[in-house]
Protein backbone atom coordinates (compact mmCIF):
# COMPACT_ATOMS: atom_id res chain seq x y z
CA UNK A 1 0.00 0.00 0.00
CA UNK A 2 1.11 3.36 -1.00
CA UNK A 3 1.76 6.05 1.66
CA UNK A 4 -1.24 8.02 2.39
CA UNK A 5 -1.17 11.54 0.39
CA UNK A 6 -3.48 12.80 3.03
CA UNK A 7 -4.00 12.65 6.97
CA UNK A 8 -6.13 14.09 9.02
CA UNK A 9 -5.73 14.06 12.45
CA UNK A 10 -8.56 14.98 15.07
CA UNK A 11 -9.19 17.73 13.14
CA UNK A 12 -11.69 20.44 14.71
CA UNK A 13 -12.36 23.48 12.38
CA UNK A 14 -15.35 26.18 11.75
CA UNK A 15 -16.15 29.64 11.04
CA UNK A 16 -15.65 32.29 13.91
CA UNK A 17 -16.04 31.09 17.12
CA UNK A 18 -18.19 27.82 16.24
CA UNK A 19 -16.55 24.76 15.45
CA UNK A 20 -18.28 22.55 12.84
CA UNK A 21 -16.16 19.61 12.28
CA UNK A 22 -15.10 17.93 15.53
CA UNK A 23 -12.54 15.77 16.29
CA UNK A 24 -12.17 14.73 12.35
CA UNK A 25 -9.82 12.00 11.59
CA UNK A 26 -9.01 9.87 8.17
CA UNK A 27 -6.28 9.36 5.63
CA UNK A 28 -6.50 9.58 2.03
CA UNK A 29 -4.30 6.87 -0.42
CA UNK A 30 -2.32 8.70 -2.91
CA UNK A 31 -4.02 8.84 -6.36
CA UNK A 32 -7.28 7.69 -4.61
CA UNK A 33 -10.76 9.36 -5.55
CA UNK A 34 -12.95 9.80 -2.01
CA UNK A 35 -16.62 11.27 -2.12
CA UNK A 36 -16.89 13.03 1.47
CA UNK A 37 -21.04 11.95 1.94
CA UNK A 38 -23.21 13.94 5.24
CA UNK A 39 -26.40 15.91 5.31
CA UNK A 40 -26.82 19.55 4.95
CA UNK A 41 -24.94 20.86 7.36
CA UNK A 42 -22.86 18.42 8.21
CA UNK A 43 -19.73 20.52 7.63
CA UNK A 44 -18.14 18.23 4.31
CA UNK A 45 -17.36 22.43 2.68
CA UNK A 46 -16.07 23.06 6.36
CA UNK A 47 -14.11 20.38 6.26
CA UNK A 48 -12.67 20.94 2.57
CA UNK A 49 -11.90 24.73 3.82
CA UNK A 50 -9.96 23.67 6.78
CA UNK A 51 -7.61 21.09 4.26
CA UNK A 52 -7.16 24.59 2.23
CA UNK A 53 -6.81 26.60 5.18
CA UNK A 54 -9.38 29.24 4.76
CA UNK A 55 -11.37 28.80 7.92
CA UNK A 56 -10.63 28.57 11.48
CA UNK A 57 -8.82 25.31 12.63
CA UNK A 58 -9.10 25.55 16.37
CA UNK A 59 -7.37 22.29 16.53
CA UNK A 60 -5.99 18.71 14.69
CA UNK A 61 -3.12 18.02 12.22
CA UNK A 62 -3.24 18.17 8.67
CA UNK A 63 -0.28 16.12 7.26
CA UNK A 64 0.20 16.69 3.45
CA UNK A 65 2.52 13.78 2.08
CA UNK A 66 4.00 13.61 5.49
CA UNK A 67 4.36 17.13 6.23
CA UNK A 68 1.96 19.56 8.71
CA UNK A 69 0.55 22.11 6.77
CA UNK A 70 -2.60 23.73 9.04
CA UNK A 71 -0.56 26.48 9.75
CA UNK A 72 0.48 27.40 6.37
CA UNK A 73 -1.78 30.11 4.63
CA UNK A 74 -3.67 29.12 1.13
CA UNK A 75 -1.31 29.97 -1.23
CA UNK A 76 1.28 27.94 0.39
CA UNK A 77 -0.81 24.90 0.64
CA UNK A 78 -1.04 25.47 -3.41
CA UNK A 79 2.46 25.96 -3.74
CA UNK A 80 3.04 22.46 -2.34
CA UNK A 81 0.64 20.69 -4.69
CA UNK A 82 -3.31 21.22 -2.37
CA UNK A 83 -5.46 22.35 -4.98
CA UNK A 84 -9.23 23.53 -3.92
CA UNK A 85 -12.21 24.29 -6.32
CA UNK A 86 -15.05 25.86 -4.37
CA UNK A 87 -18.43 25.69 -4.13
CA UNK A 88 -20.59 27.39 -6.63
CA UNK A 89 -19.31 29.81 -9.69
CA UNK A 90 -15.39 30.36 -9.09
CA UNK A 91 -13.80 32.42 -11.41
CA UNK A 92 -14.12 35.78 -12.16
CA UNK A 93 -16.81 36.20 -14.47
CA UNK A 94 -15.92 39.46 -16.21
CA UNK A 95 -12.37 38.05 -17.35
CA UNK A 96 -11.63 36.03 -20.68
CA UNK A 97 -11.13 32.23 -20.11
CA UNK A 98 -7.28 33.25 -21.21
CA UNK A 99 -7.06 36.24 -18.61
CA UNK A 100 -8.73 33.29 -15.85
CA UNK A 101 -6.40 30.69 -17.15
CA UNK A 102 -3.73 33.21 -17.16
CA UNK A 103 -4.61 33.49 -13.31
CA UNK A 104 -4.25 30.25 -12.34
CA UNK A 105 -0.71 30.54 -12.94
CA UNK A 106 -0.17 33.20 -10.28
CA UNK A 107 1.75 31.13 -8.30
CA UNK A 108 3.78 29.73 -10.98
CA UNK A 109 7.24 31.13 -12.11
CA UNK A 110 6.06 33.55 -15.79
CA UNK A 111 8.60 31.48 -17.53
CA UNK A 112 6.12 28.09 -17.25
CA UNK A 113 2.81 29.95 -17.93
CA UNK A 114 2.86 29.17 -21.53
CA UNK A 115 4.00 25.43 -21.55
CA UNK A 116 1.06 25.06 -18.13
CA UNK A 117 -1.51 26.90 -20.34
CA UNK A 118 -0.60 24.61 -22.94
CA UNK A 119 -1.02 21.55 -21.01
CA UNK A 120 -4.28 22.34 -19.71
CA UNK A 121 -5.67 23.09 -23.13
CA UNK A 122 -4.88 19.84 -24.61
CA UNK A 123 -6.49 18.17 -21.89
CA UNK A 124 -9.74 20.27 -21.77
CA UNK A 125 -9.90 21.77 -25.51
CA UNK A 126 -13.58 23.17 -25.03
CA UNK A 127 -11.26 25.95 -23.02
CA UNK A 128 -9.43 26.79 -26.47
CA UNK A 129 -12.94 27.20 -28.31
CA UNK A 130 -14.01 29.62 -26.15
CA UNK A 131 -10.73 31.08 -25.23
CA UNK A 132 -11.79 35.22 -25.77
CA UNK A 133 -15.41 34.46 -24.11
CA UNK A 134 -16.15 36.02 -20.74
CA UNK A 135 -16.25 33.70 -18.04
CA UNK A 136 -19.46 34.78 -16.95
CA UNK A 137 -20.48 33.83 -19.72
CA UNK A 138 -19.79 30.29 -19.99
CA UNK A 139 -22.13 27.57 -19.19
CA UNK A 140 -22.61 26.22 -15.95
CA UNK A 141 -20.61 23.27 -16.93
CA UNK A 142 -18.05 24.80 -19.38
CA UNK A 143 -17.05 27.08 -15.90
CA UNK A 144 -17.43 24.20 -13.91
CA UNK A 145 -14.23 22.74 -16.26
CA UNK A 146 -12.58 26.17 -16.35
CA UNK A 147 -12.22 26.19 -12.44
CA UNK A 148 -10.81 22.76 -12.24
CA UNK A 149 -8.51 23.17 -15.27
CA UNK A 150 -7.35 26.90 -13.29
CA UNK A 151 -6.55 24.57 -10.91
CA UNK A 152 -4.82 21.79 -12.71
CA UNK A 153 -2.43 24.62 -13.92
CA UNK A 154 -0.23 23.86 -10.76
CA UNK A 155 -0.16 20.02 -11.56
CA UNK A 156 -1.75 19.76 -7.50
CA UNK A 157 -1.08 16.31 -6.24
CA UNK A 158 -4.17 16.46 -4.24
CA UNK A 159 -7.40 17.93 -5.49
CA UNK A 160 -10.53 18.89 -3.45
CA UNK A 161 -13.71 19.89 -5.12
CA UNK A 162 -16.69 21.27 -3.53
CA UNK A 163 -20.07 19.97 -5.39
CA UNK A 164 -18.72 20.21 -8.86
CA UNK A 165 -21.92 19.20 -10.11
CA UNK A 166 -24.30 21.48 -8.66
CA UNK A 167 -26.54 22.78 -10.66
CA UNK A 168 -25.59 20.91 -14.18
CA UNK A 169 -28.09 19.01 -16.34
CA UNK A 170 -27.24 15.49 -16.31
CA UNK A 171 -25.55 15.31 -19.29
CA UNK A 172 -23.11 18.12 -17.83
CA UNK A 173 -22.80 16.14 -14.67
CA UNK A 174 -21.42 12.89 -16.37
CA UNK A 175 -18.77 15.07 -18.03
CA UNK A 176 -17.59 16.98 -14.73
CA UNK A 177 -17.48 12.93 -13.10
CA UNK A 178 -15.52 12.08 -16.19
CA UNK A 179 -13.19 14.92 -15.99
CA UNK A 180 -12.40 13.99 -12.32
CA UNK A 181 -11.76 10.45 -13.05
CA UNK A 182 -9.21 11.48 -15.75
CA UNK A 183 -7.59 13.72 -13.50
CA UNK A 184 -7.27 10.63 -10.50
CA UNK A 185 -6.01 8.60 -13.66
CA UNK A 186 -2.88 10.79 -13.77
CA UNK A 187 -2.15 10.08 -10.45
CA UNK A 188 -3.94 13.02 -8.41
CA UNK A 189 -5.54 12.06 -4.86
CA UNK A 190 -8.99 13.56 -5.28
CA UNK A 191 -11.59 14.52 -2.33
CA UNK A 192 -14.71 15.75 -3.62
CA UNK A 193 -18.26 16.67 -1.76
CA UNK A 194 -21.12 15.91 -4.03
CA UNK A 195 -24.88 16.10 -3.88
CA UNK A 196 -24.89 13.66 -6.31
CA UNK A 197 -24.06 11.00 -4.35
CA UNK A 198 -24.92 8.05 -6.25
CA UNK A 199 -22.76 9.59 -9.05
CA UNK A 200 -19.82 10.82 -7.02
CA UNK A 201 -19.22 7.05 -5.31
CA UNK A 202 -19.50 5.42 -8.64
CA UNK A 203 -16.38 6.86 -9.87
CA UNK A 204 -14.90 6.57 -6.15
CA UNK A 205 -12.21 4.11 -4.53
CA UNK A 206 -13.08 5.14 -1.04
CA UNK A 207 -15.65 7.43 0.81
CA UNK A 208 -15.97 9.32 4.07
CA UNK A 209 -19.34 9.69 5.80
CA UNK A 210 -20.47 12.59 8.49
CA UNK A 211 -22.72 13.41 10.44
CA UNK A 212 -23.10 16.99 12.56
CA UNK A 213 -18.91 17.54 12.13
CA UNK A 214 -17.87 13.77 13.19
CA UNK A 215 -16.70 10.78 11.18
CA UNK A 216 -19.51 8.41 10.90
CA UNK A 217 -18.42 5.40 8.54
CA UNK A 218 -15.30 5.17 6.04
CA UNK A 219 -14.54 2.68 3.91
CA UNK A 220 -14.26 1.84 0.15
CA UNK A 221 -17.02 3.42 -2.24
CA UNK A 222 -18.72 0.12 -3.08
CA UNK A 223 -18.83 -1.22 0.75
CA UNK A 224 -20.55 2.64 1.60
CA UNK A 225 -22.61 2.89 -1.02
CA UNK A 226 -24.22 -0.72 0.08
CA UNK A 227 -24.81 -0.11 3.51
CA UNK A 228 -28.40 0.24 4.03
CA UNK A 229 -28.23 3.07 5.97
CA UNK A 230 -26.47 4.84 3.63
CA UNK A 231 -28.68 3.86 0.58
CA UNK A 232 -31.58 5.36 2.92
CA UNK A 233 -30.42 8.41 3.90
CA UNK A 234 -28.73 9.43 0.35
CA UNK A 235 -29.24 7.11 -2.36
CA UNK A 236 -32.44 6.52 -2.37
CA UNK A 237 -32.85 3.38 -3.46
CA UNK A 238 -30.79 1.11 -5.96
CA UNK A 239 -27.45 2.53 -7.34
CA UNK A 240 -27.47 2.14 -10.94
CA UNK A 241 -24.40 2.96 -13.41
CA UNK A 242 -25.59 6.46 -14.55
CA UNK A 243 -22.48 8.42 -14.28
CA UNK A 244 -18.99 8.21 -15.85
CA UNK B 1 -27.12 85.80 -23.15
CA UNK B 2 -25.12 85.22 -25.75
CA UNK B 3 -22.21 82.51 -25.70
CA UNK B 4 -18.90 83.66 -26.98
CA UNK B 5 -17.81 79.97 -28.89
CA UNK B 6 -13.54 80.96 -27.85
CA UNK B 7 -15.15 81.27 -24.20
CA UNK B 8 -16.93 78.18 -24.69
CA UNK B 9 -14.10 76.62 -25.74
CA UNK B 10 -11.94 77.99 -23.55
CA UNK B 11 -14.28 76.93 -20.27
CA UNK B 12 -14.71 73.18 -22.14
CA UNK B 13 -10.97 72.84 -22.15
CA UNK B 14 -10.60 73.49 -18.50
CA UNK B 15 -13.51 71.18 -18.13
CA UNK B 16 -11.26 68.13 -19.25
CA UNK B 17 -8.30 69.29 -17.39
CA UNK B 18 -10.36 69.40 -14.01
CA UNK B 19 -12.51 66.14 -14.98
CA UNK B 20 -9.21 64.20 -15.58
CA UNK B 21 -7.85 65.34 -12.33
CA UNK B 22 -10.85 64.30 -10.61
CA UNK B 23 -10.57 61.09 -12.73
CA UNK B 24 -7.64 60.64 -10.89
CA UNK B 25 -9.37 60.28 -7.34
CA UNK B 26 -11.92 58.60 -8.35
CA UNK B 27 -9.75 55.86 -9.86
CA UNK B 28 -7.99 55.24 -6.59
CA UNK B 29 -11.45 55.01 -4.45
CA UNK B 30 -12.60 52.40 -7.12
CA UNK B 31 -9.21 50.64 -7.25
CA UNK B 32 -9.44 50.55 -3.40
CA UNK B 33 -12.83 50.07 -3.21
CA UNK B 34 -12.68 46.77 -5.42
CA UNK B 35 -10.17 45.18 -3.67
CA UNK B 36 -10.84 45.88 -0.20
CA UNK B 37 -14.56 46.75 -0.15
CA UNK B 38 -14.03 50.04 1.81
CA UNK B 39 -14.46 53.65 0.70
CA UNK B 40 -11.22 55.32 1.98
CA UNK B 41 -12.77 58.70 2.87
CA UNK B 42 -8.83 60.37 3.83
CA UNK B 43 -8.26 60.09 -0.20
CA UNK B 44 -8.65 63.85 -0.56
CA UNK B 45 -6.15 64.06 2.29
CA UNK B 46 -4.11 62.69 0.18
CA UNK B 47 -4.47 64.53 -2.81
CA UNK B 48 -3.80 67.85 -0.59
CA UNK B 49 -1.00 65.87 1.09
CA UNK B 50 0.16 65.82 -2.89
CA UNK B 51 -0.35 69.25 -3.51
CA UNK B 52 1.39 70.09 -0.30
CA UNK B 53 4.87 67.92 -1.27
CA UNK B 54 4.55 69.85 -4.34
CA UNK B 55 4.63 72.82 -2.43
CA UNK B 56 7.33 72.25 -0.85
CA UNK B 57 9.73 70.45 -3.07
CA UNK B 58 9.35 72.92 -5.86
CA UNK B 59 11.92 75.52 -4.15
CA UNK B 60 14.67 73.00 -3.13
CA UNK B 61 14.24 71.83 -6.95
CA UNK B 62 14.46 75.75 -8.55
CA UNK B 63 11.06 75.48 -9.23
CA UNK B 64 11.70 72.72 -11.50
CA UNK B 65 8.29 70.71 -12.84
CA UNK B 66 9.28 67.38 -13.50
CA UNK B 67 10.86 66.40 -10.93
CA UNK B 68 9.36 67.84 -8.13
CA UNK B 69 6.27 65.98 -9.51
CA UNK B 70 7.97 62.69 -8.99
CA UNK B 71 9.21 63.46 -5.18
CA UNK B 72 5.24 64.56 -4.62
CA UNK B 73 3.68 61.42 -6.16
CA UNK B 74 6.64 59.21 -4.28
CA UNK B 75 5.97 60.59 -1.31
CA UNK B 76 2.01 60.17 -1.32
CA UNK B 77 2.99 56.38 -2.49
CA UNK B 78 4.94 56.03 0.90
CA UNK B 79 2.22 57.87 2.69
CA UNK B 80 -0.06 55.27 1.11
CA UNK B 81 1.85 52.46 2.15
CA UNK B 82 2.12 53.48 5.81
CA UNK B 83 -1.71 54.36 6.12
CA UNK B 84 -1.98 50.75 4.96
CA UNK B 85 0.34 49.06 6.97
CA UNK B 86 -0.81 51.12 10.21
CA UNK B 87 -4.68 51.19 9.53
CA UNK B 88 -6.17 49.59 7.00
CA UNK B 89 -4.77 46.19 6.98
CA UNK B 90 -6.23 45.73 10.05
CA UNK B 91 -10.06 45.83 8.49
CA UNK B 92 -11.81 42.77 7.25
CA UNK B 93 -13.83 43.02 4.49
CA UNK B 94 -17.09 42.51 6.33
CA UNK B 95 -16.16 46.14 8.81
CA UNK B 96 -17.58 48.40 6.34
CA UNK B 97 -18.91 50.74 9.11
CA UNK B 98 -15.37 49.98 10.93
CA UNK B 99 -13.66 51.66 7.63
CA UNK B 100 -15.98 54.54 7.78
CA UNK B 101 -14.63 55.66 10.89
CA UNK B 102 -11.26 54.37 10.83
CA UNK B 103 -11.12 56.84 6.98
CA UNK B 104 -13.33 59.60 8.47
CA UNK B 105 -11.29 59.86 11.17
CA UNK B 106 -7.94 59.82 9.26
CA UNK B 107 -9.22 62.60 7.34
CA UNK B 108 -9.66 65.55 9.76
CA UNK B 109 -6.33 63.96 11.65
CA UNK B 110 -4.61 65.29 8.37
CA UNK B 111 -6.32 67.94 7.55
CA UNK B 112 -6.05 69.49 11.19
CA UNK B 113 -2.50 68.36 11.35
CA UNK B 114 -1.61 70.37 8.30
CA UNK B 115 -3.43 73.05 9.75
CA UNK B 116 -1.95 73.35 13.05
CA UNK B 117 1.81 72.90 11.10
CA UNK B 118 1.37 74.73 8.03
CA UNK B 119 -1.55 76.79 9.09
CA UNK B 120 -4.47 77.57 6.73
CA UNK B 121 -3.46 80.36 5.04
CA UNK B 122 -3.30 79.27 1.28
CA UNK B 123 -0.49 79.20 -0.78
CA UNK B 124 0.32 79.71 -4.05
CA UNK B 125 2.50 77.41 -5.79
CA UNK B 126 4.72 78.51 -8.47
CA UNK B 127 6.75 76.33 -10.75
CA UNK B 128 9.05 76.99 -14.01
CA UNK B 129 6.16 77.74 -16.36
CA UNK B 130 4.49 80.40 -14.25
CA UNK B 131 1.60 81.49 -16.15
CA UNK B 132 3.45 80.69 -19.71
CA UNK B 133 0.77 78.82 -21.84
CA UNK B 134 -0.33 77.69 -24.90
CA UNK B 135 -2.21 79.73 -27.37
CA UNK B 136 -4.14 78.59 -30.43
CA UNK B 137 -5.82 81.34 -31.72
CA UNK B 138 -7.69 83.42 -29.34
CA UNK B 139 -7.72 80.57 -27.11
CA UNK B 140 -4.96 79.95 -23.97
CA UNK B 141 -3.98 77.56 -21.55
CA UNK B 142 -1.20 77.76 -19.44
CA UNK B 143 1.38 75.01 -19.73
CA UNK B 144 0.36 73.36 -15.70
CA UNK B 145 -2.54 73.19 -16.77
CA UNK B 146 -1.75 71.10 -20.34
CA UNK B 147 0.52 69.37 -18.91
CA UNK B 148 -1.36 68.24 -16.08
CA UNK B 149 -3.87 66.91 -18.39
CA UNK B 150 -1.27 65.20 -19.99
CA UNK B 151 0.27 63.45 -17.13
CA UNK B 152 -3.36 62.09 -15.85
CA UNK B 153 -4.09 60.75 -19.34
CA UNK B 154 -0.59 59.17 -19.48
CA UNK B 155 -1.56 57.40 -15.82
CA UNK B 156 -4.49 56.31 -17.08
CA UNK B 157 -2.92 54.46 -19.97
CA UNK B 158 -0.30 53.01 -17.76
CA UNK B 159 -2.61 51.92 -15.20
CA UNK B 160 -4.67 50.54 -18.14
CA UNK B 161 -1.63 48.63 -19.29
CA UNK B 162 -1.01 47.23 -16.02
CA UNK B 163 -4.57 46.03 -14.99
CA UNK B 164 -4.84 44.38 -18.65
CA UNK B 165 -2.06 42.97 -19.37
CA UNK B 166 0.56 42.10 -15.66
CA UNK B 167 -0.54 39.65 -13.37
CA UNK B 168 0.04 42.65 -10.77
CA UNK B 169 -2.80 44.21 -11.83
CA UNK B 170 -4.68 41.52 -12.96
CA UNK B 171 -4.69 39.67 -9.72
CA UNK B 172 -6.46 43.57 -8.53
CA UNK B 173 -9.22 42.94 -11.14
CA UNK B 174 -9.57 38.84 -9.90
CA UNK B 175 -10.09 39.80 -6.24
CA UNK B 176 -12.61 42.79 -7.17
CA UNK B 177 -14.21 39.94 -9.38
CA UNK B 178 -14.46 36.92 -7.20
CA UNK B 179 -12.50 37.01 -3.96
CA UNK B 180 -12.83 33.14 -3.16
CA UNK B 181 -11.92 32.43 -6.30
CA UNK B 182 -8.73 34.80 -5.82
CA UNK B 183 -7.73 32.37 -3.02
CA UNK B 184 -7.97 29.32 -4.94
CA UNK B 185 -5.07 30.48 -7.55
CA UNK B 186 -3.03 31.26 -4.57
CA UNK B 187 -3.49 35.36 -4.40
CA UNK B 188 -2.04 36.91 -1.23
CA UNK B 189 -5.18 38.92 -0.74
CA UNK B 190 -3.20 41.70 1.92
CA UNK B 191 -0.43 42.26 -0.97
CA UNK B 192 -2.82 42.88 -3.70
CA UNK B 193 -4.50 45.39 -1.41
CA UNK B 194 -1.54 47.17 -0.23
CA UNK B 195 -0.47 47.63 -3.96
CA UNK B 196 -3.93 48.84 -4.51
CA UNK B 197 -3.76 51.32 -2.01
CA UNK B 198 0.03 52.85 -3.13
CA UNK B 199 -0.99 52.62 -6.59
CA UNK B 200 -4.28 54.69 -5.57
CA UNK B 201 -2.04 57.06 -3.29
CA UNK B 202 0.34 57.58 -6.25
CA UNK B 203 -2.83 58.58 -8.31
CA UNK B 204 -3.55 60.79 -5.94
CA UNK B 205 -0.09 62.25 -5.32
CA UNK B 206 -0.03 63.06 -9.03
CA UNK B 207 -3.45 64.94 -8.94
CA UNK B 208 -2.60 66.78 -5.81
CA UNK B 209 1.02 68.13 -7.28
CA UNK B 210 -0.81 68.71 -10.84
CA UNK B 211 -3.23 70.90 -9.06
CA UNK B 212 -1.31 72.67 -6.95
CA UNK B 213 -0.09 75.21 -9.20
CA UNK B 214 -3.41 75.45 -10.75
CA UNK B 215 -5.19 76.53 -7.34
CA UNK B 216 -4.48 77.64 -4.06
CA UNK B 217 -3.16 75.02 -1.94
CA UNK B 218 -5.18 74.66 1.53
CA UNK B 219 -5.30 72.15 4.26
CA UNK B 220 -9.04 71.94 3.36
CA UNK B 221 -8.66 71.31 -0.33
CA UNK B 222 -9.45 67.94 -0.69
CA UNK B 223 -12.37 67.94 2.23
CA UNK B 224 -15.34 68.11 -0.72
CA UNK B 225 -13.49 66.29 -3.02
CA UNK B 226 -14.10 63.05 -1.89
CA UNK B 227 -17.86 63.45 -1.79
CA UNK B 228 -17.67 64.51 -5.55
CA UNK B 229 -15.39 61.07 -6.23
CA UNK B 230 -17.65 58.87 -4.47
CA UNK B 231 -20.59 59.75 -6.19
CA UNK B 232 -18.62 59.77 -9.86
CA UNK B 233 -17.46 55.98 -8.75
CA UNK B 234 -20.67 55.49 -8.41
CA UNK B 235 -22.15 57.32 -11.35
CA UNK B 236 -19.66 55.52 -13.13
CA UNK B 237 -20.86 52.25 -12.05
CA UNK B 238 -19.31 50.94 -9.03
CA UNK B 239 -15.79 49.24 -10.20
CA UNK B 240 -16.00 50.46 -13.68
CA UNK B 241 -13.15 52.40 -14.01
CA UNK B 242 -13.58 53.64 -17.48
CA UNK B 243 -17.27 54.67 -16.19
CA UNK B 244 -15.37 56.53 -13.45
CA UNK B 245 -12.98 58.34 -15.83
CA UNK B 246 -15.99 59.60 -17.99
CA UNK B 247 -18.03 60.38 -15.13
CA UNK B 248 -15.55 62.42 -14.18
CA UNK B 249 -14.55 64.14 -16.91
CA UNK B 250 -18.52 65.07 -17.66
CA UNK B 251 -18.50 66.13 -13.84
CA UNK B 252 -15.32 68.55 -14.64
CA UNK B 253 -17.11 69.72 -17.97
CA UNK B 254 -20.39 70.82 -16.14
CA UNK B 255 -18.42 71.93 -13.02
CA UNK B 256 -16.48 74.21 -15.86
CA UNK B 257 -19.56 75.59 -17.31
CA UNK B 258 -21.71 76.35 -14.61
CA UNK B 259 -18.78 78.03 -13.23
CA UNK B 260 -18.09 79.69 -16.64
CA UNK B 261 -22.08 81.32 -17.56
CA UNK B 262 -23.39 81.92 -13.51
CA UNK B 263 -22.67 82.82 -10.76
CA UNK B 264 -19.23 81.05 -8.98
CA UNK B 265 -21.90 80.11 -6.12
CA UNK B 266 -23.79 78.07 -8.20
CA UNK B 267 -20.99 76.03 -9.40
CA UNK B 268 -20.83 73.14 -5.96
CA UNK B 269 -24.43 73.26 -5.11
CA UNK B 270 -25.51 72.76 -9.26
CA UNK B 271 -22.85 70.06 -9.03
CA UNK B 272 -24.01 67.92 -5.93
CA UNK B 273 -28.05 68.60 -7.65
CA UNK B 274 -27.21 66.91 -11.22
CA UNK B 275 -25.14 64.28 -9.10
CA UNK B 276 -28.14 63.36 -6.84
CA UNK B 277 -30.60 63.39 -9.90
CA UNK B 278 -28.30 60.82 -12.05
CA UNK B 279 -28.55 58.83 -8.95
CA UNK B 280 -31.78 58.98 -8.73
CA UNK B 281 -32.70 57.90 -12.32
CA UNK B 282 -30.02 55.73 -12.77
CA UNK B 283 -29.50 54.41 -9.00
CA UNK B 284 -26.54 52.01 -10.15
CA UNK B 285 -24.72 54.41 -12.55
CA UNK B 286 -24.31 55.18 -15.54
CA UNK B 287 -22.30 52.58 -16.87
CA UNK B 288 -22.08 48.87 -16.49
CA UNK B 289 -21.43 47.78 -12.80
CA UNK B 290 -18.93 45.46 -11.28
CA UNK B 291 -15.43 43.32 -11.67
CA UNK B 292 -13.21 46.26 -12.28
CA UNK B 293 -13.43 46.50 -15.80
CA UNK B 294 -10.92 47.88 -18.22
CA UNK B 295 -12.84 48.20 -20.94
Amino acid sequence: MTEPALVLKSVTAGYGDVPIVRDFSASLQAGSITTLIGGNGAGKSTLLRAIYGTNRLFSGQILFKGDAIERLPPWERLKRGVGFVPQGRCNFPAMSVAENLKMGCYTLPGSVHDAAIDRVTSAFPMLSQKWRTEAGNLSGGEQQILEMAMVMLVEPALLLLDEPSLGLSPKMQGDVFATVQRIAATGVTVLIVEQNVRGALLISDGALVMEQGRLFMEGPAQQVRTDPRIRQAYLGGNIQQTAA
Amino acid sequence: MTVDATYLVQLTLNGIALGLLYALIAVGLSLIFGVMEIINFAHGELLMLGAFAMAFVLPVTGLLYWPALAAAILAIMLVGWAVYEVLLVRLRTDEFERSILITLGLSIILIHLMQYFFTATPRLVDTQYGFNGVEIGSIRITWTRVIGAGAALAAFAGLYLVLRYTQFGRAMRAIAQNREAALMVGIRPRVVARNAVVLAAGLCGLAGAAIAPIQLVTPYMGQFLIFKAFALVIIGGLGNIPGAIAAAIGLGLIESWIGGFFEIAWQEGAVFVIMIVVLFLRPDGLFKKGGMRVG
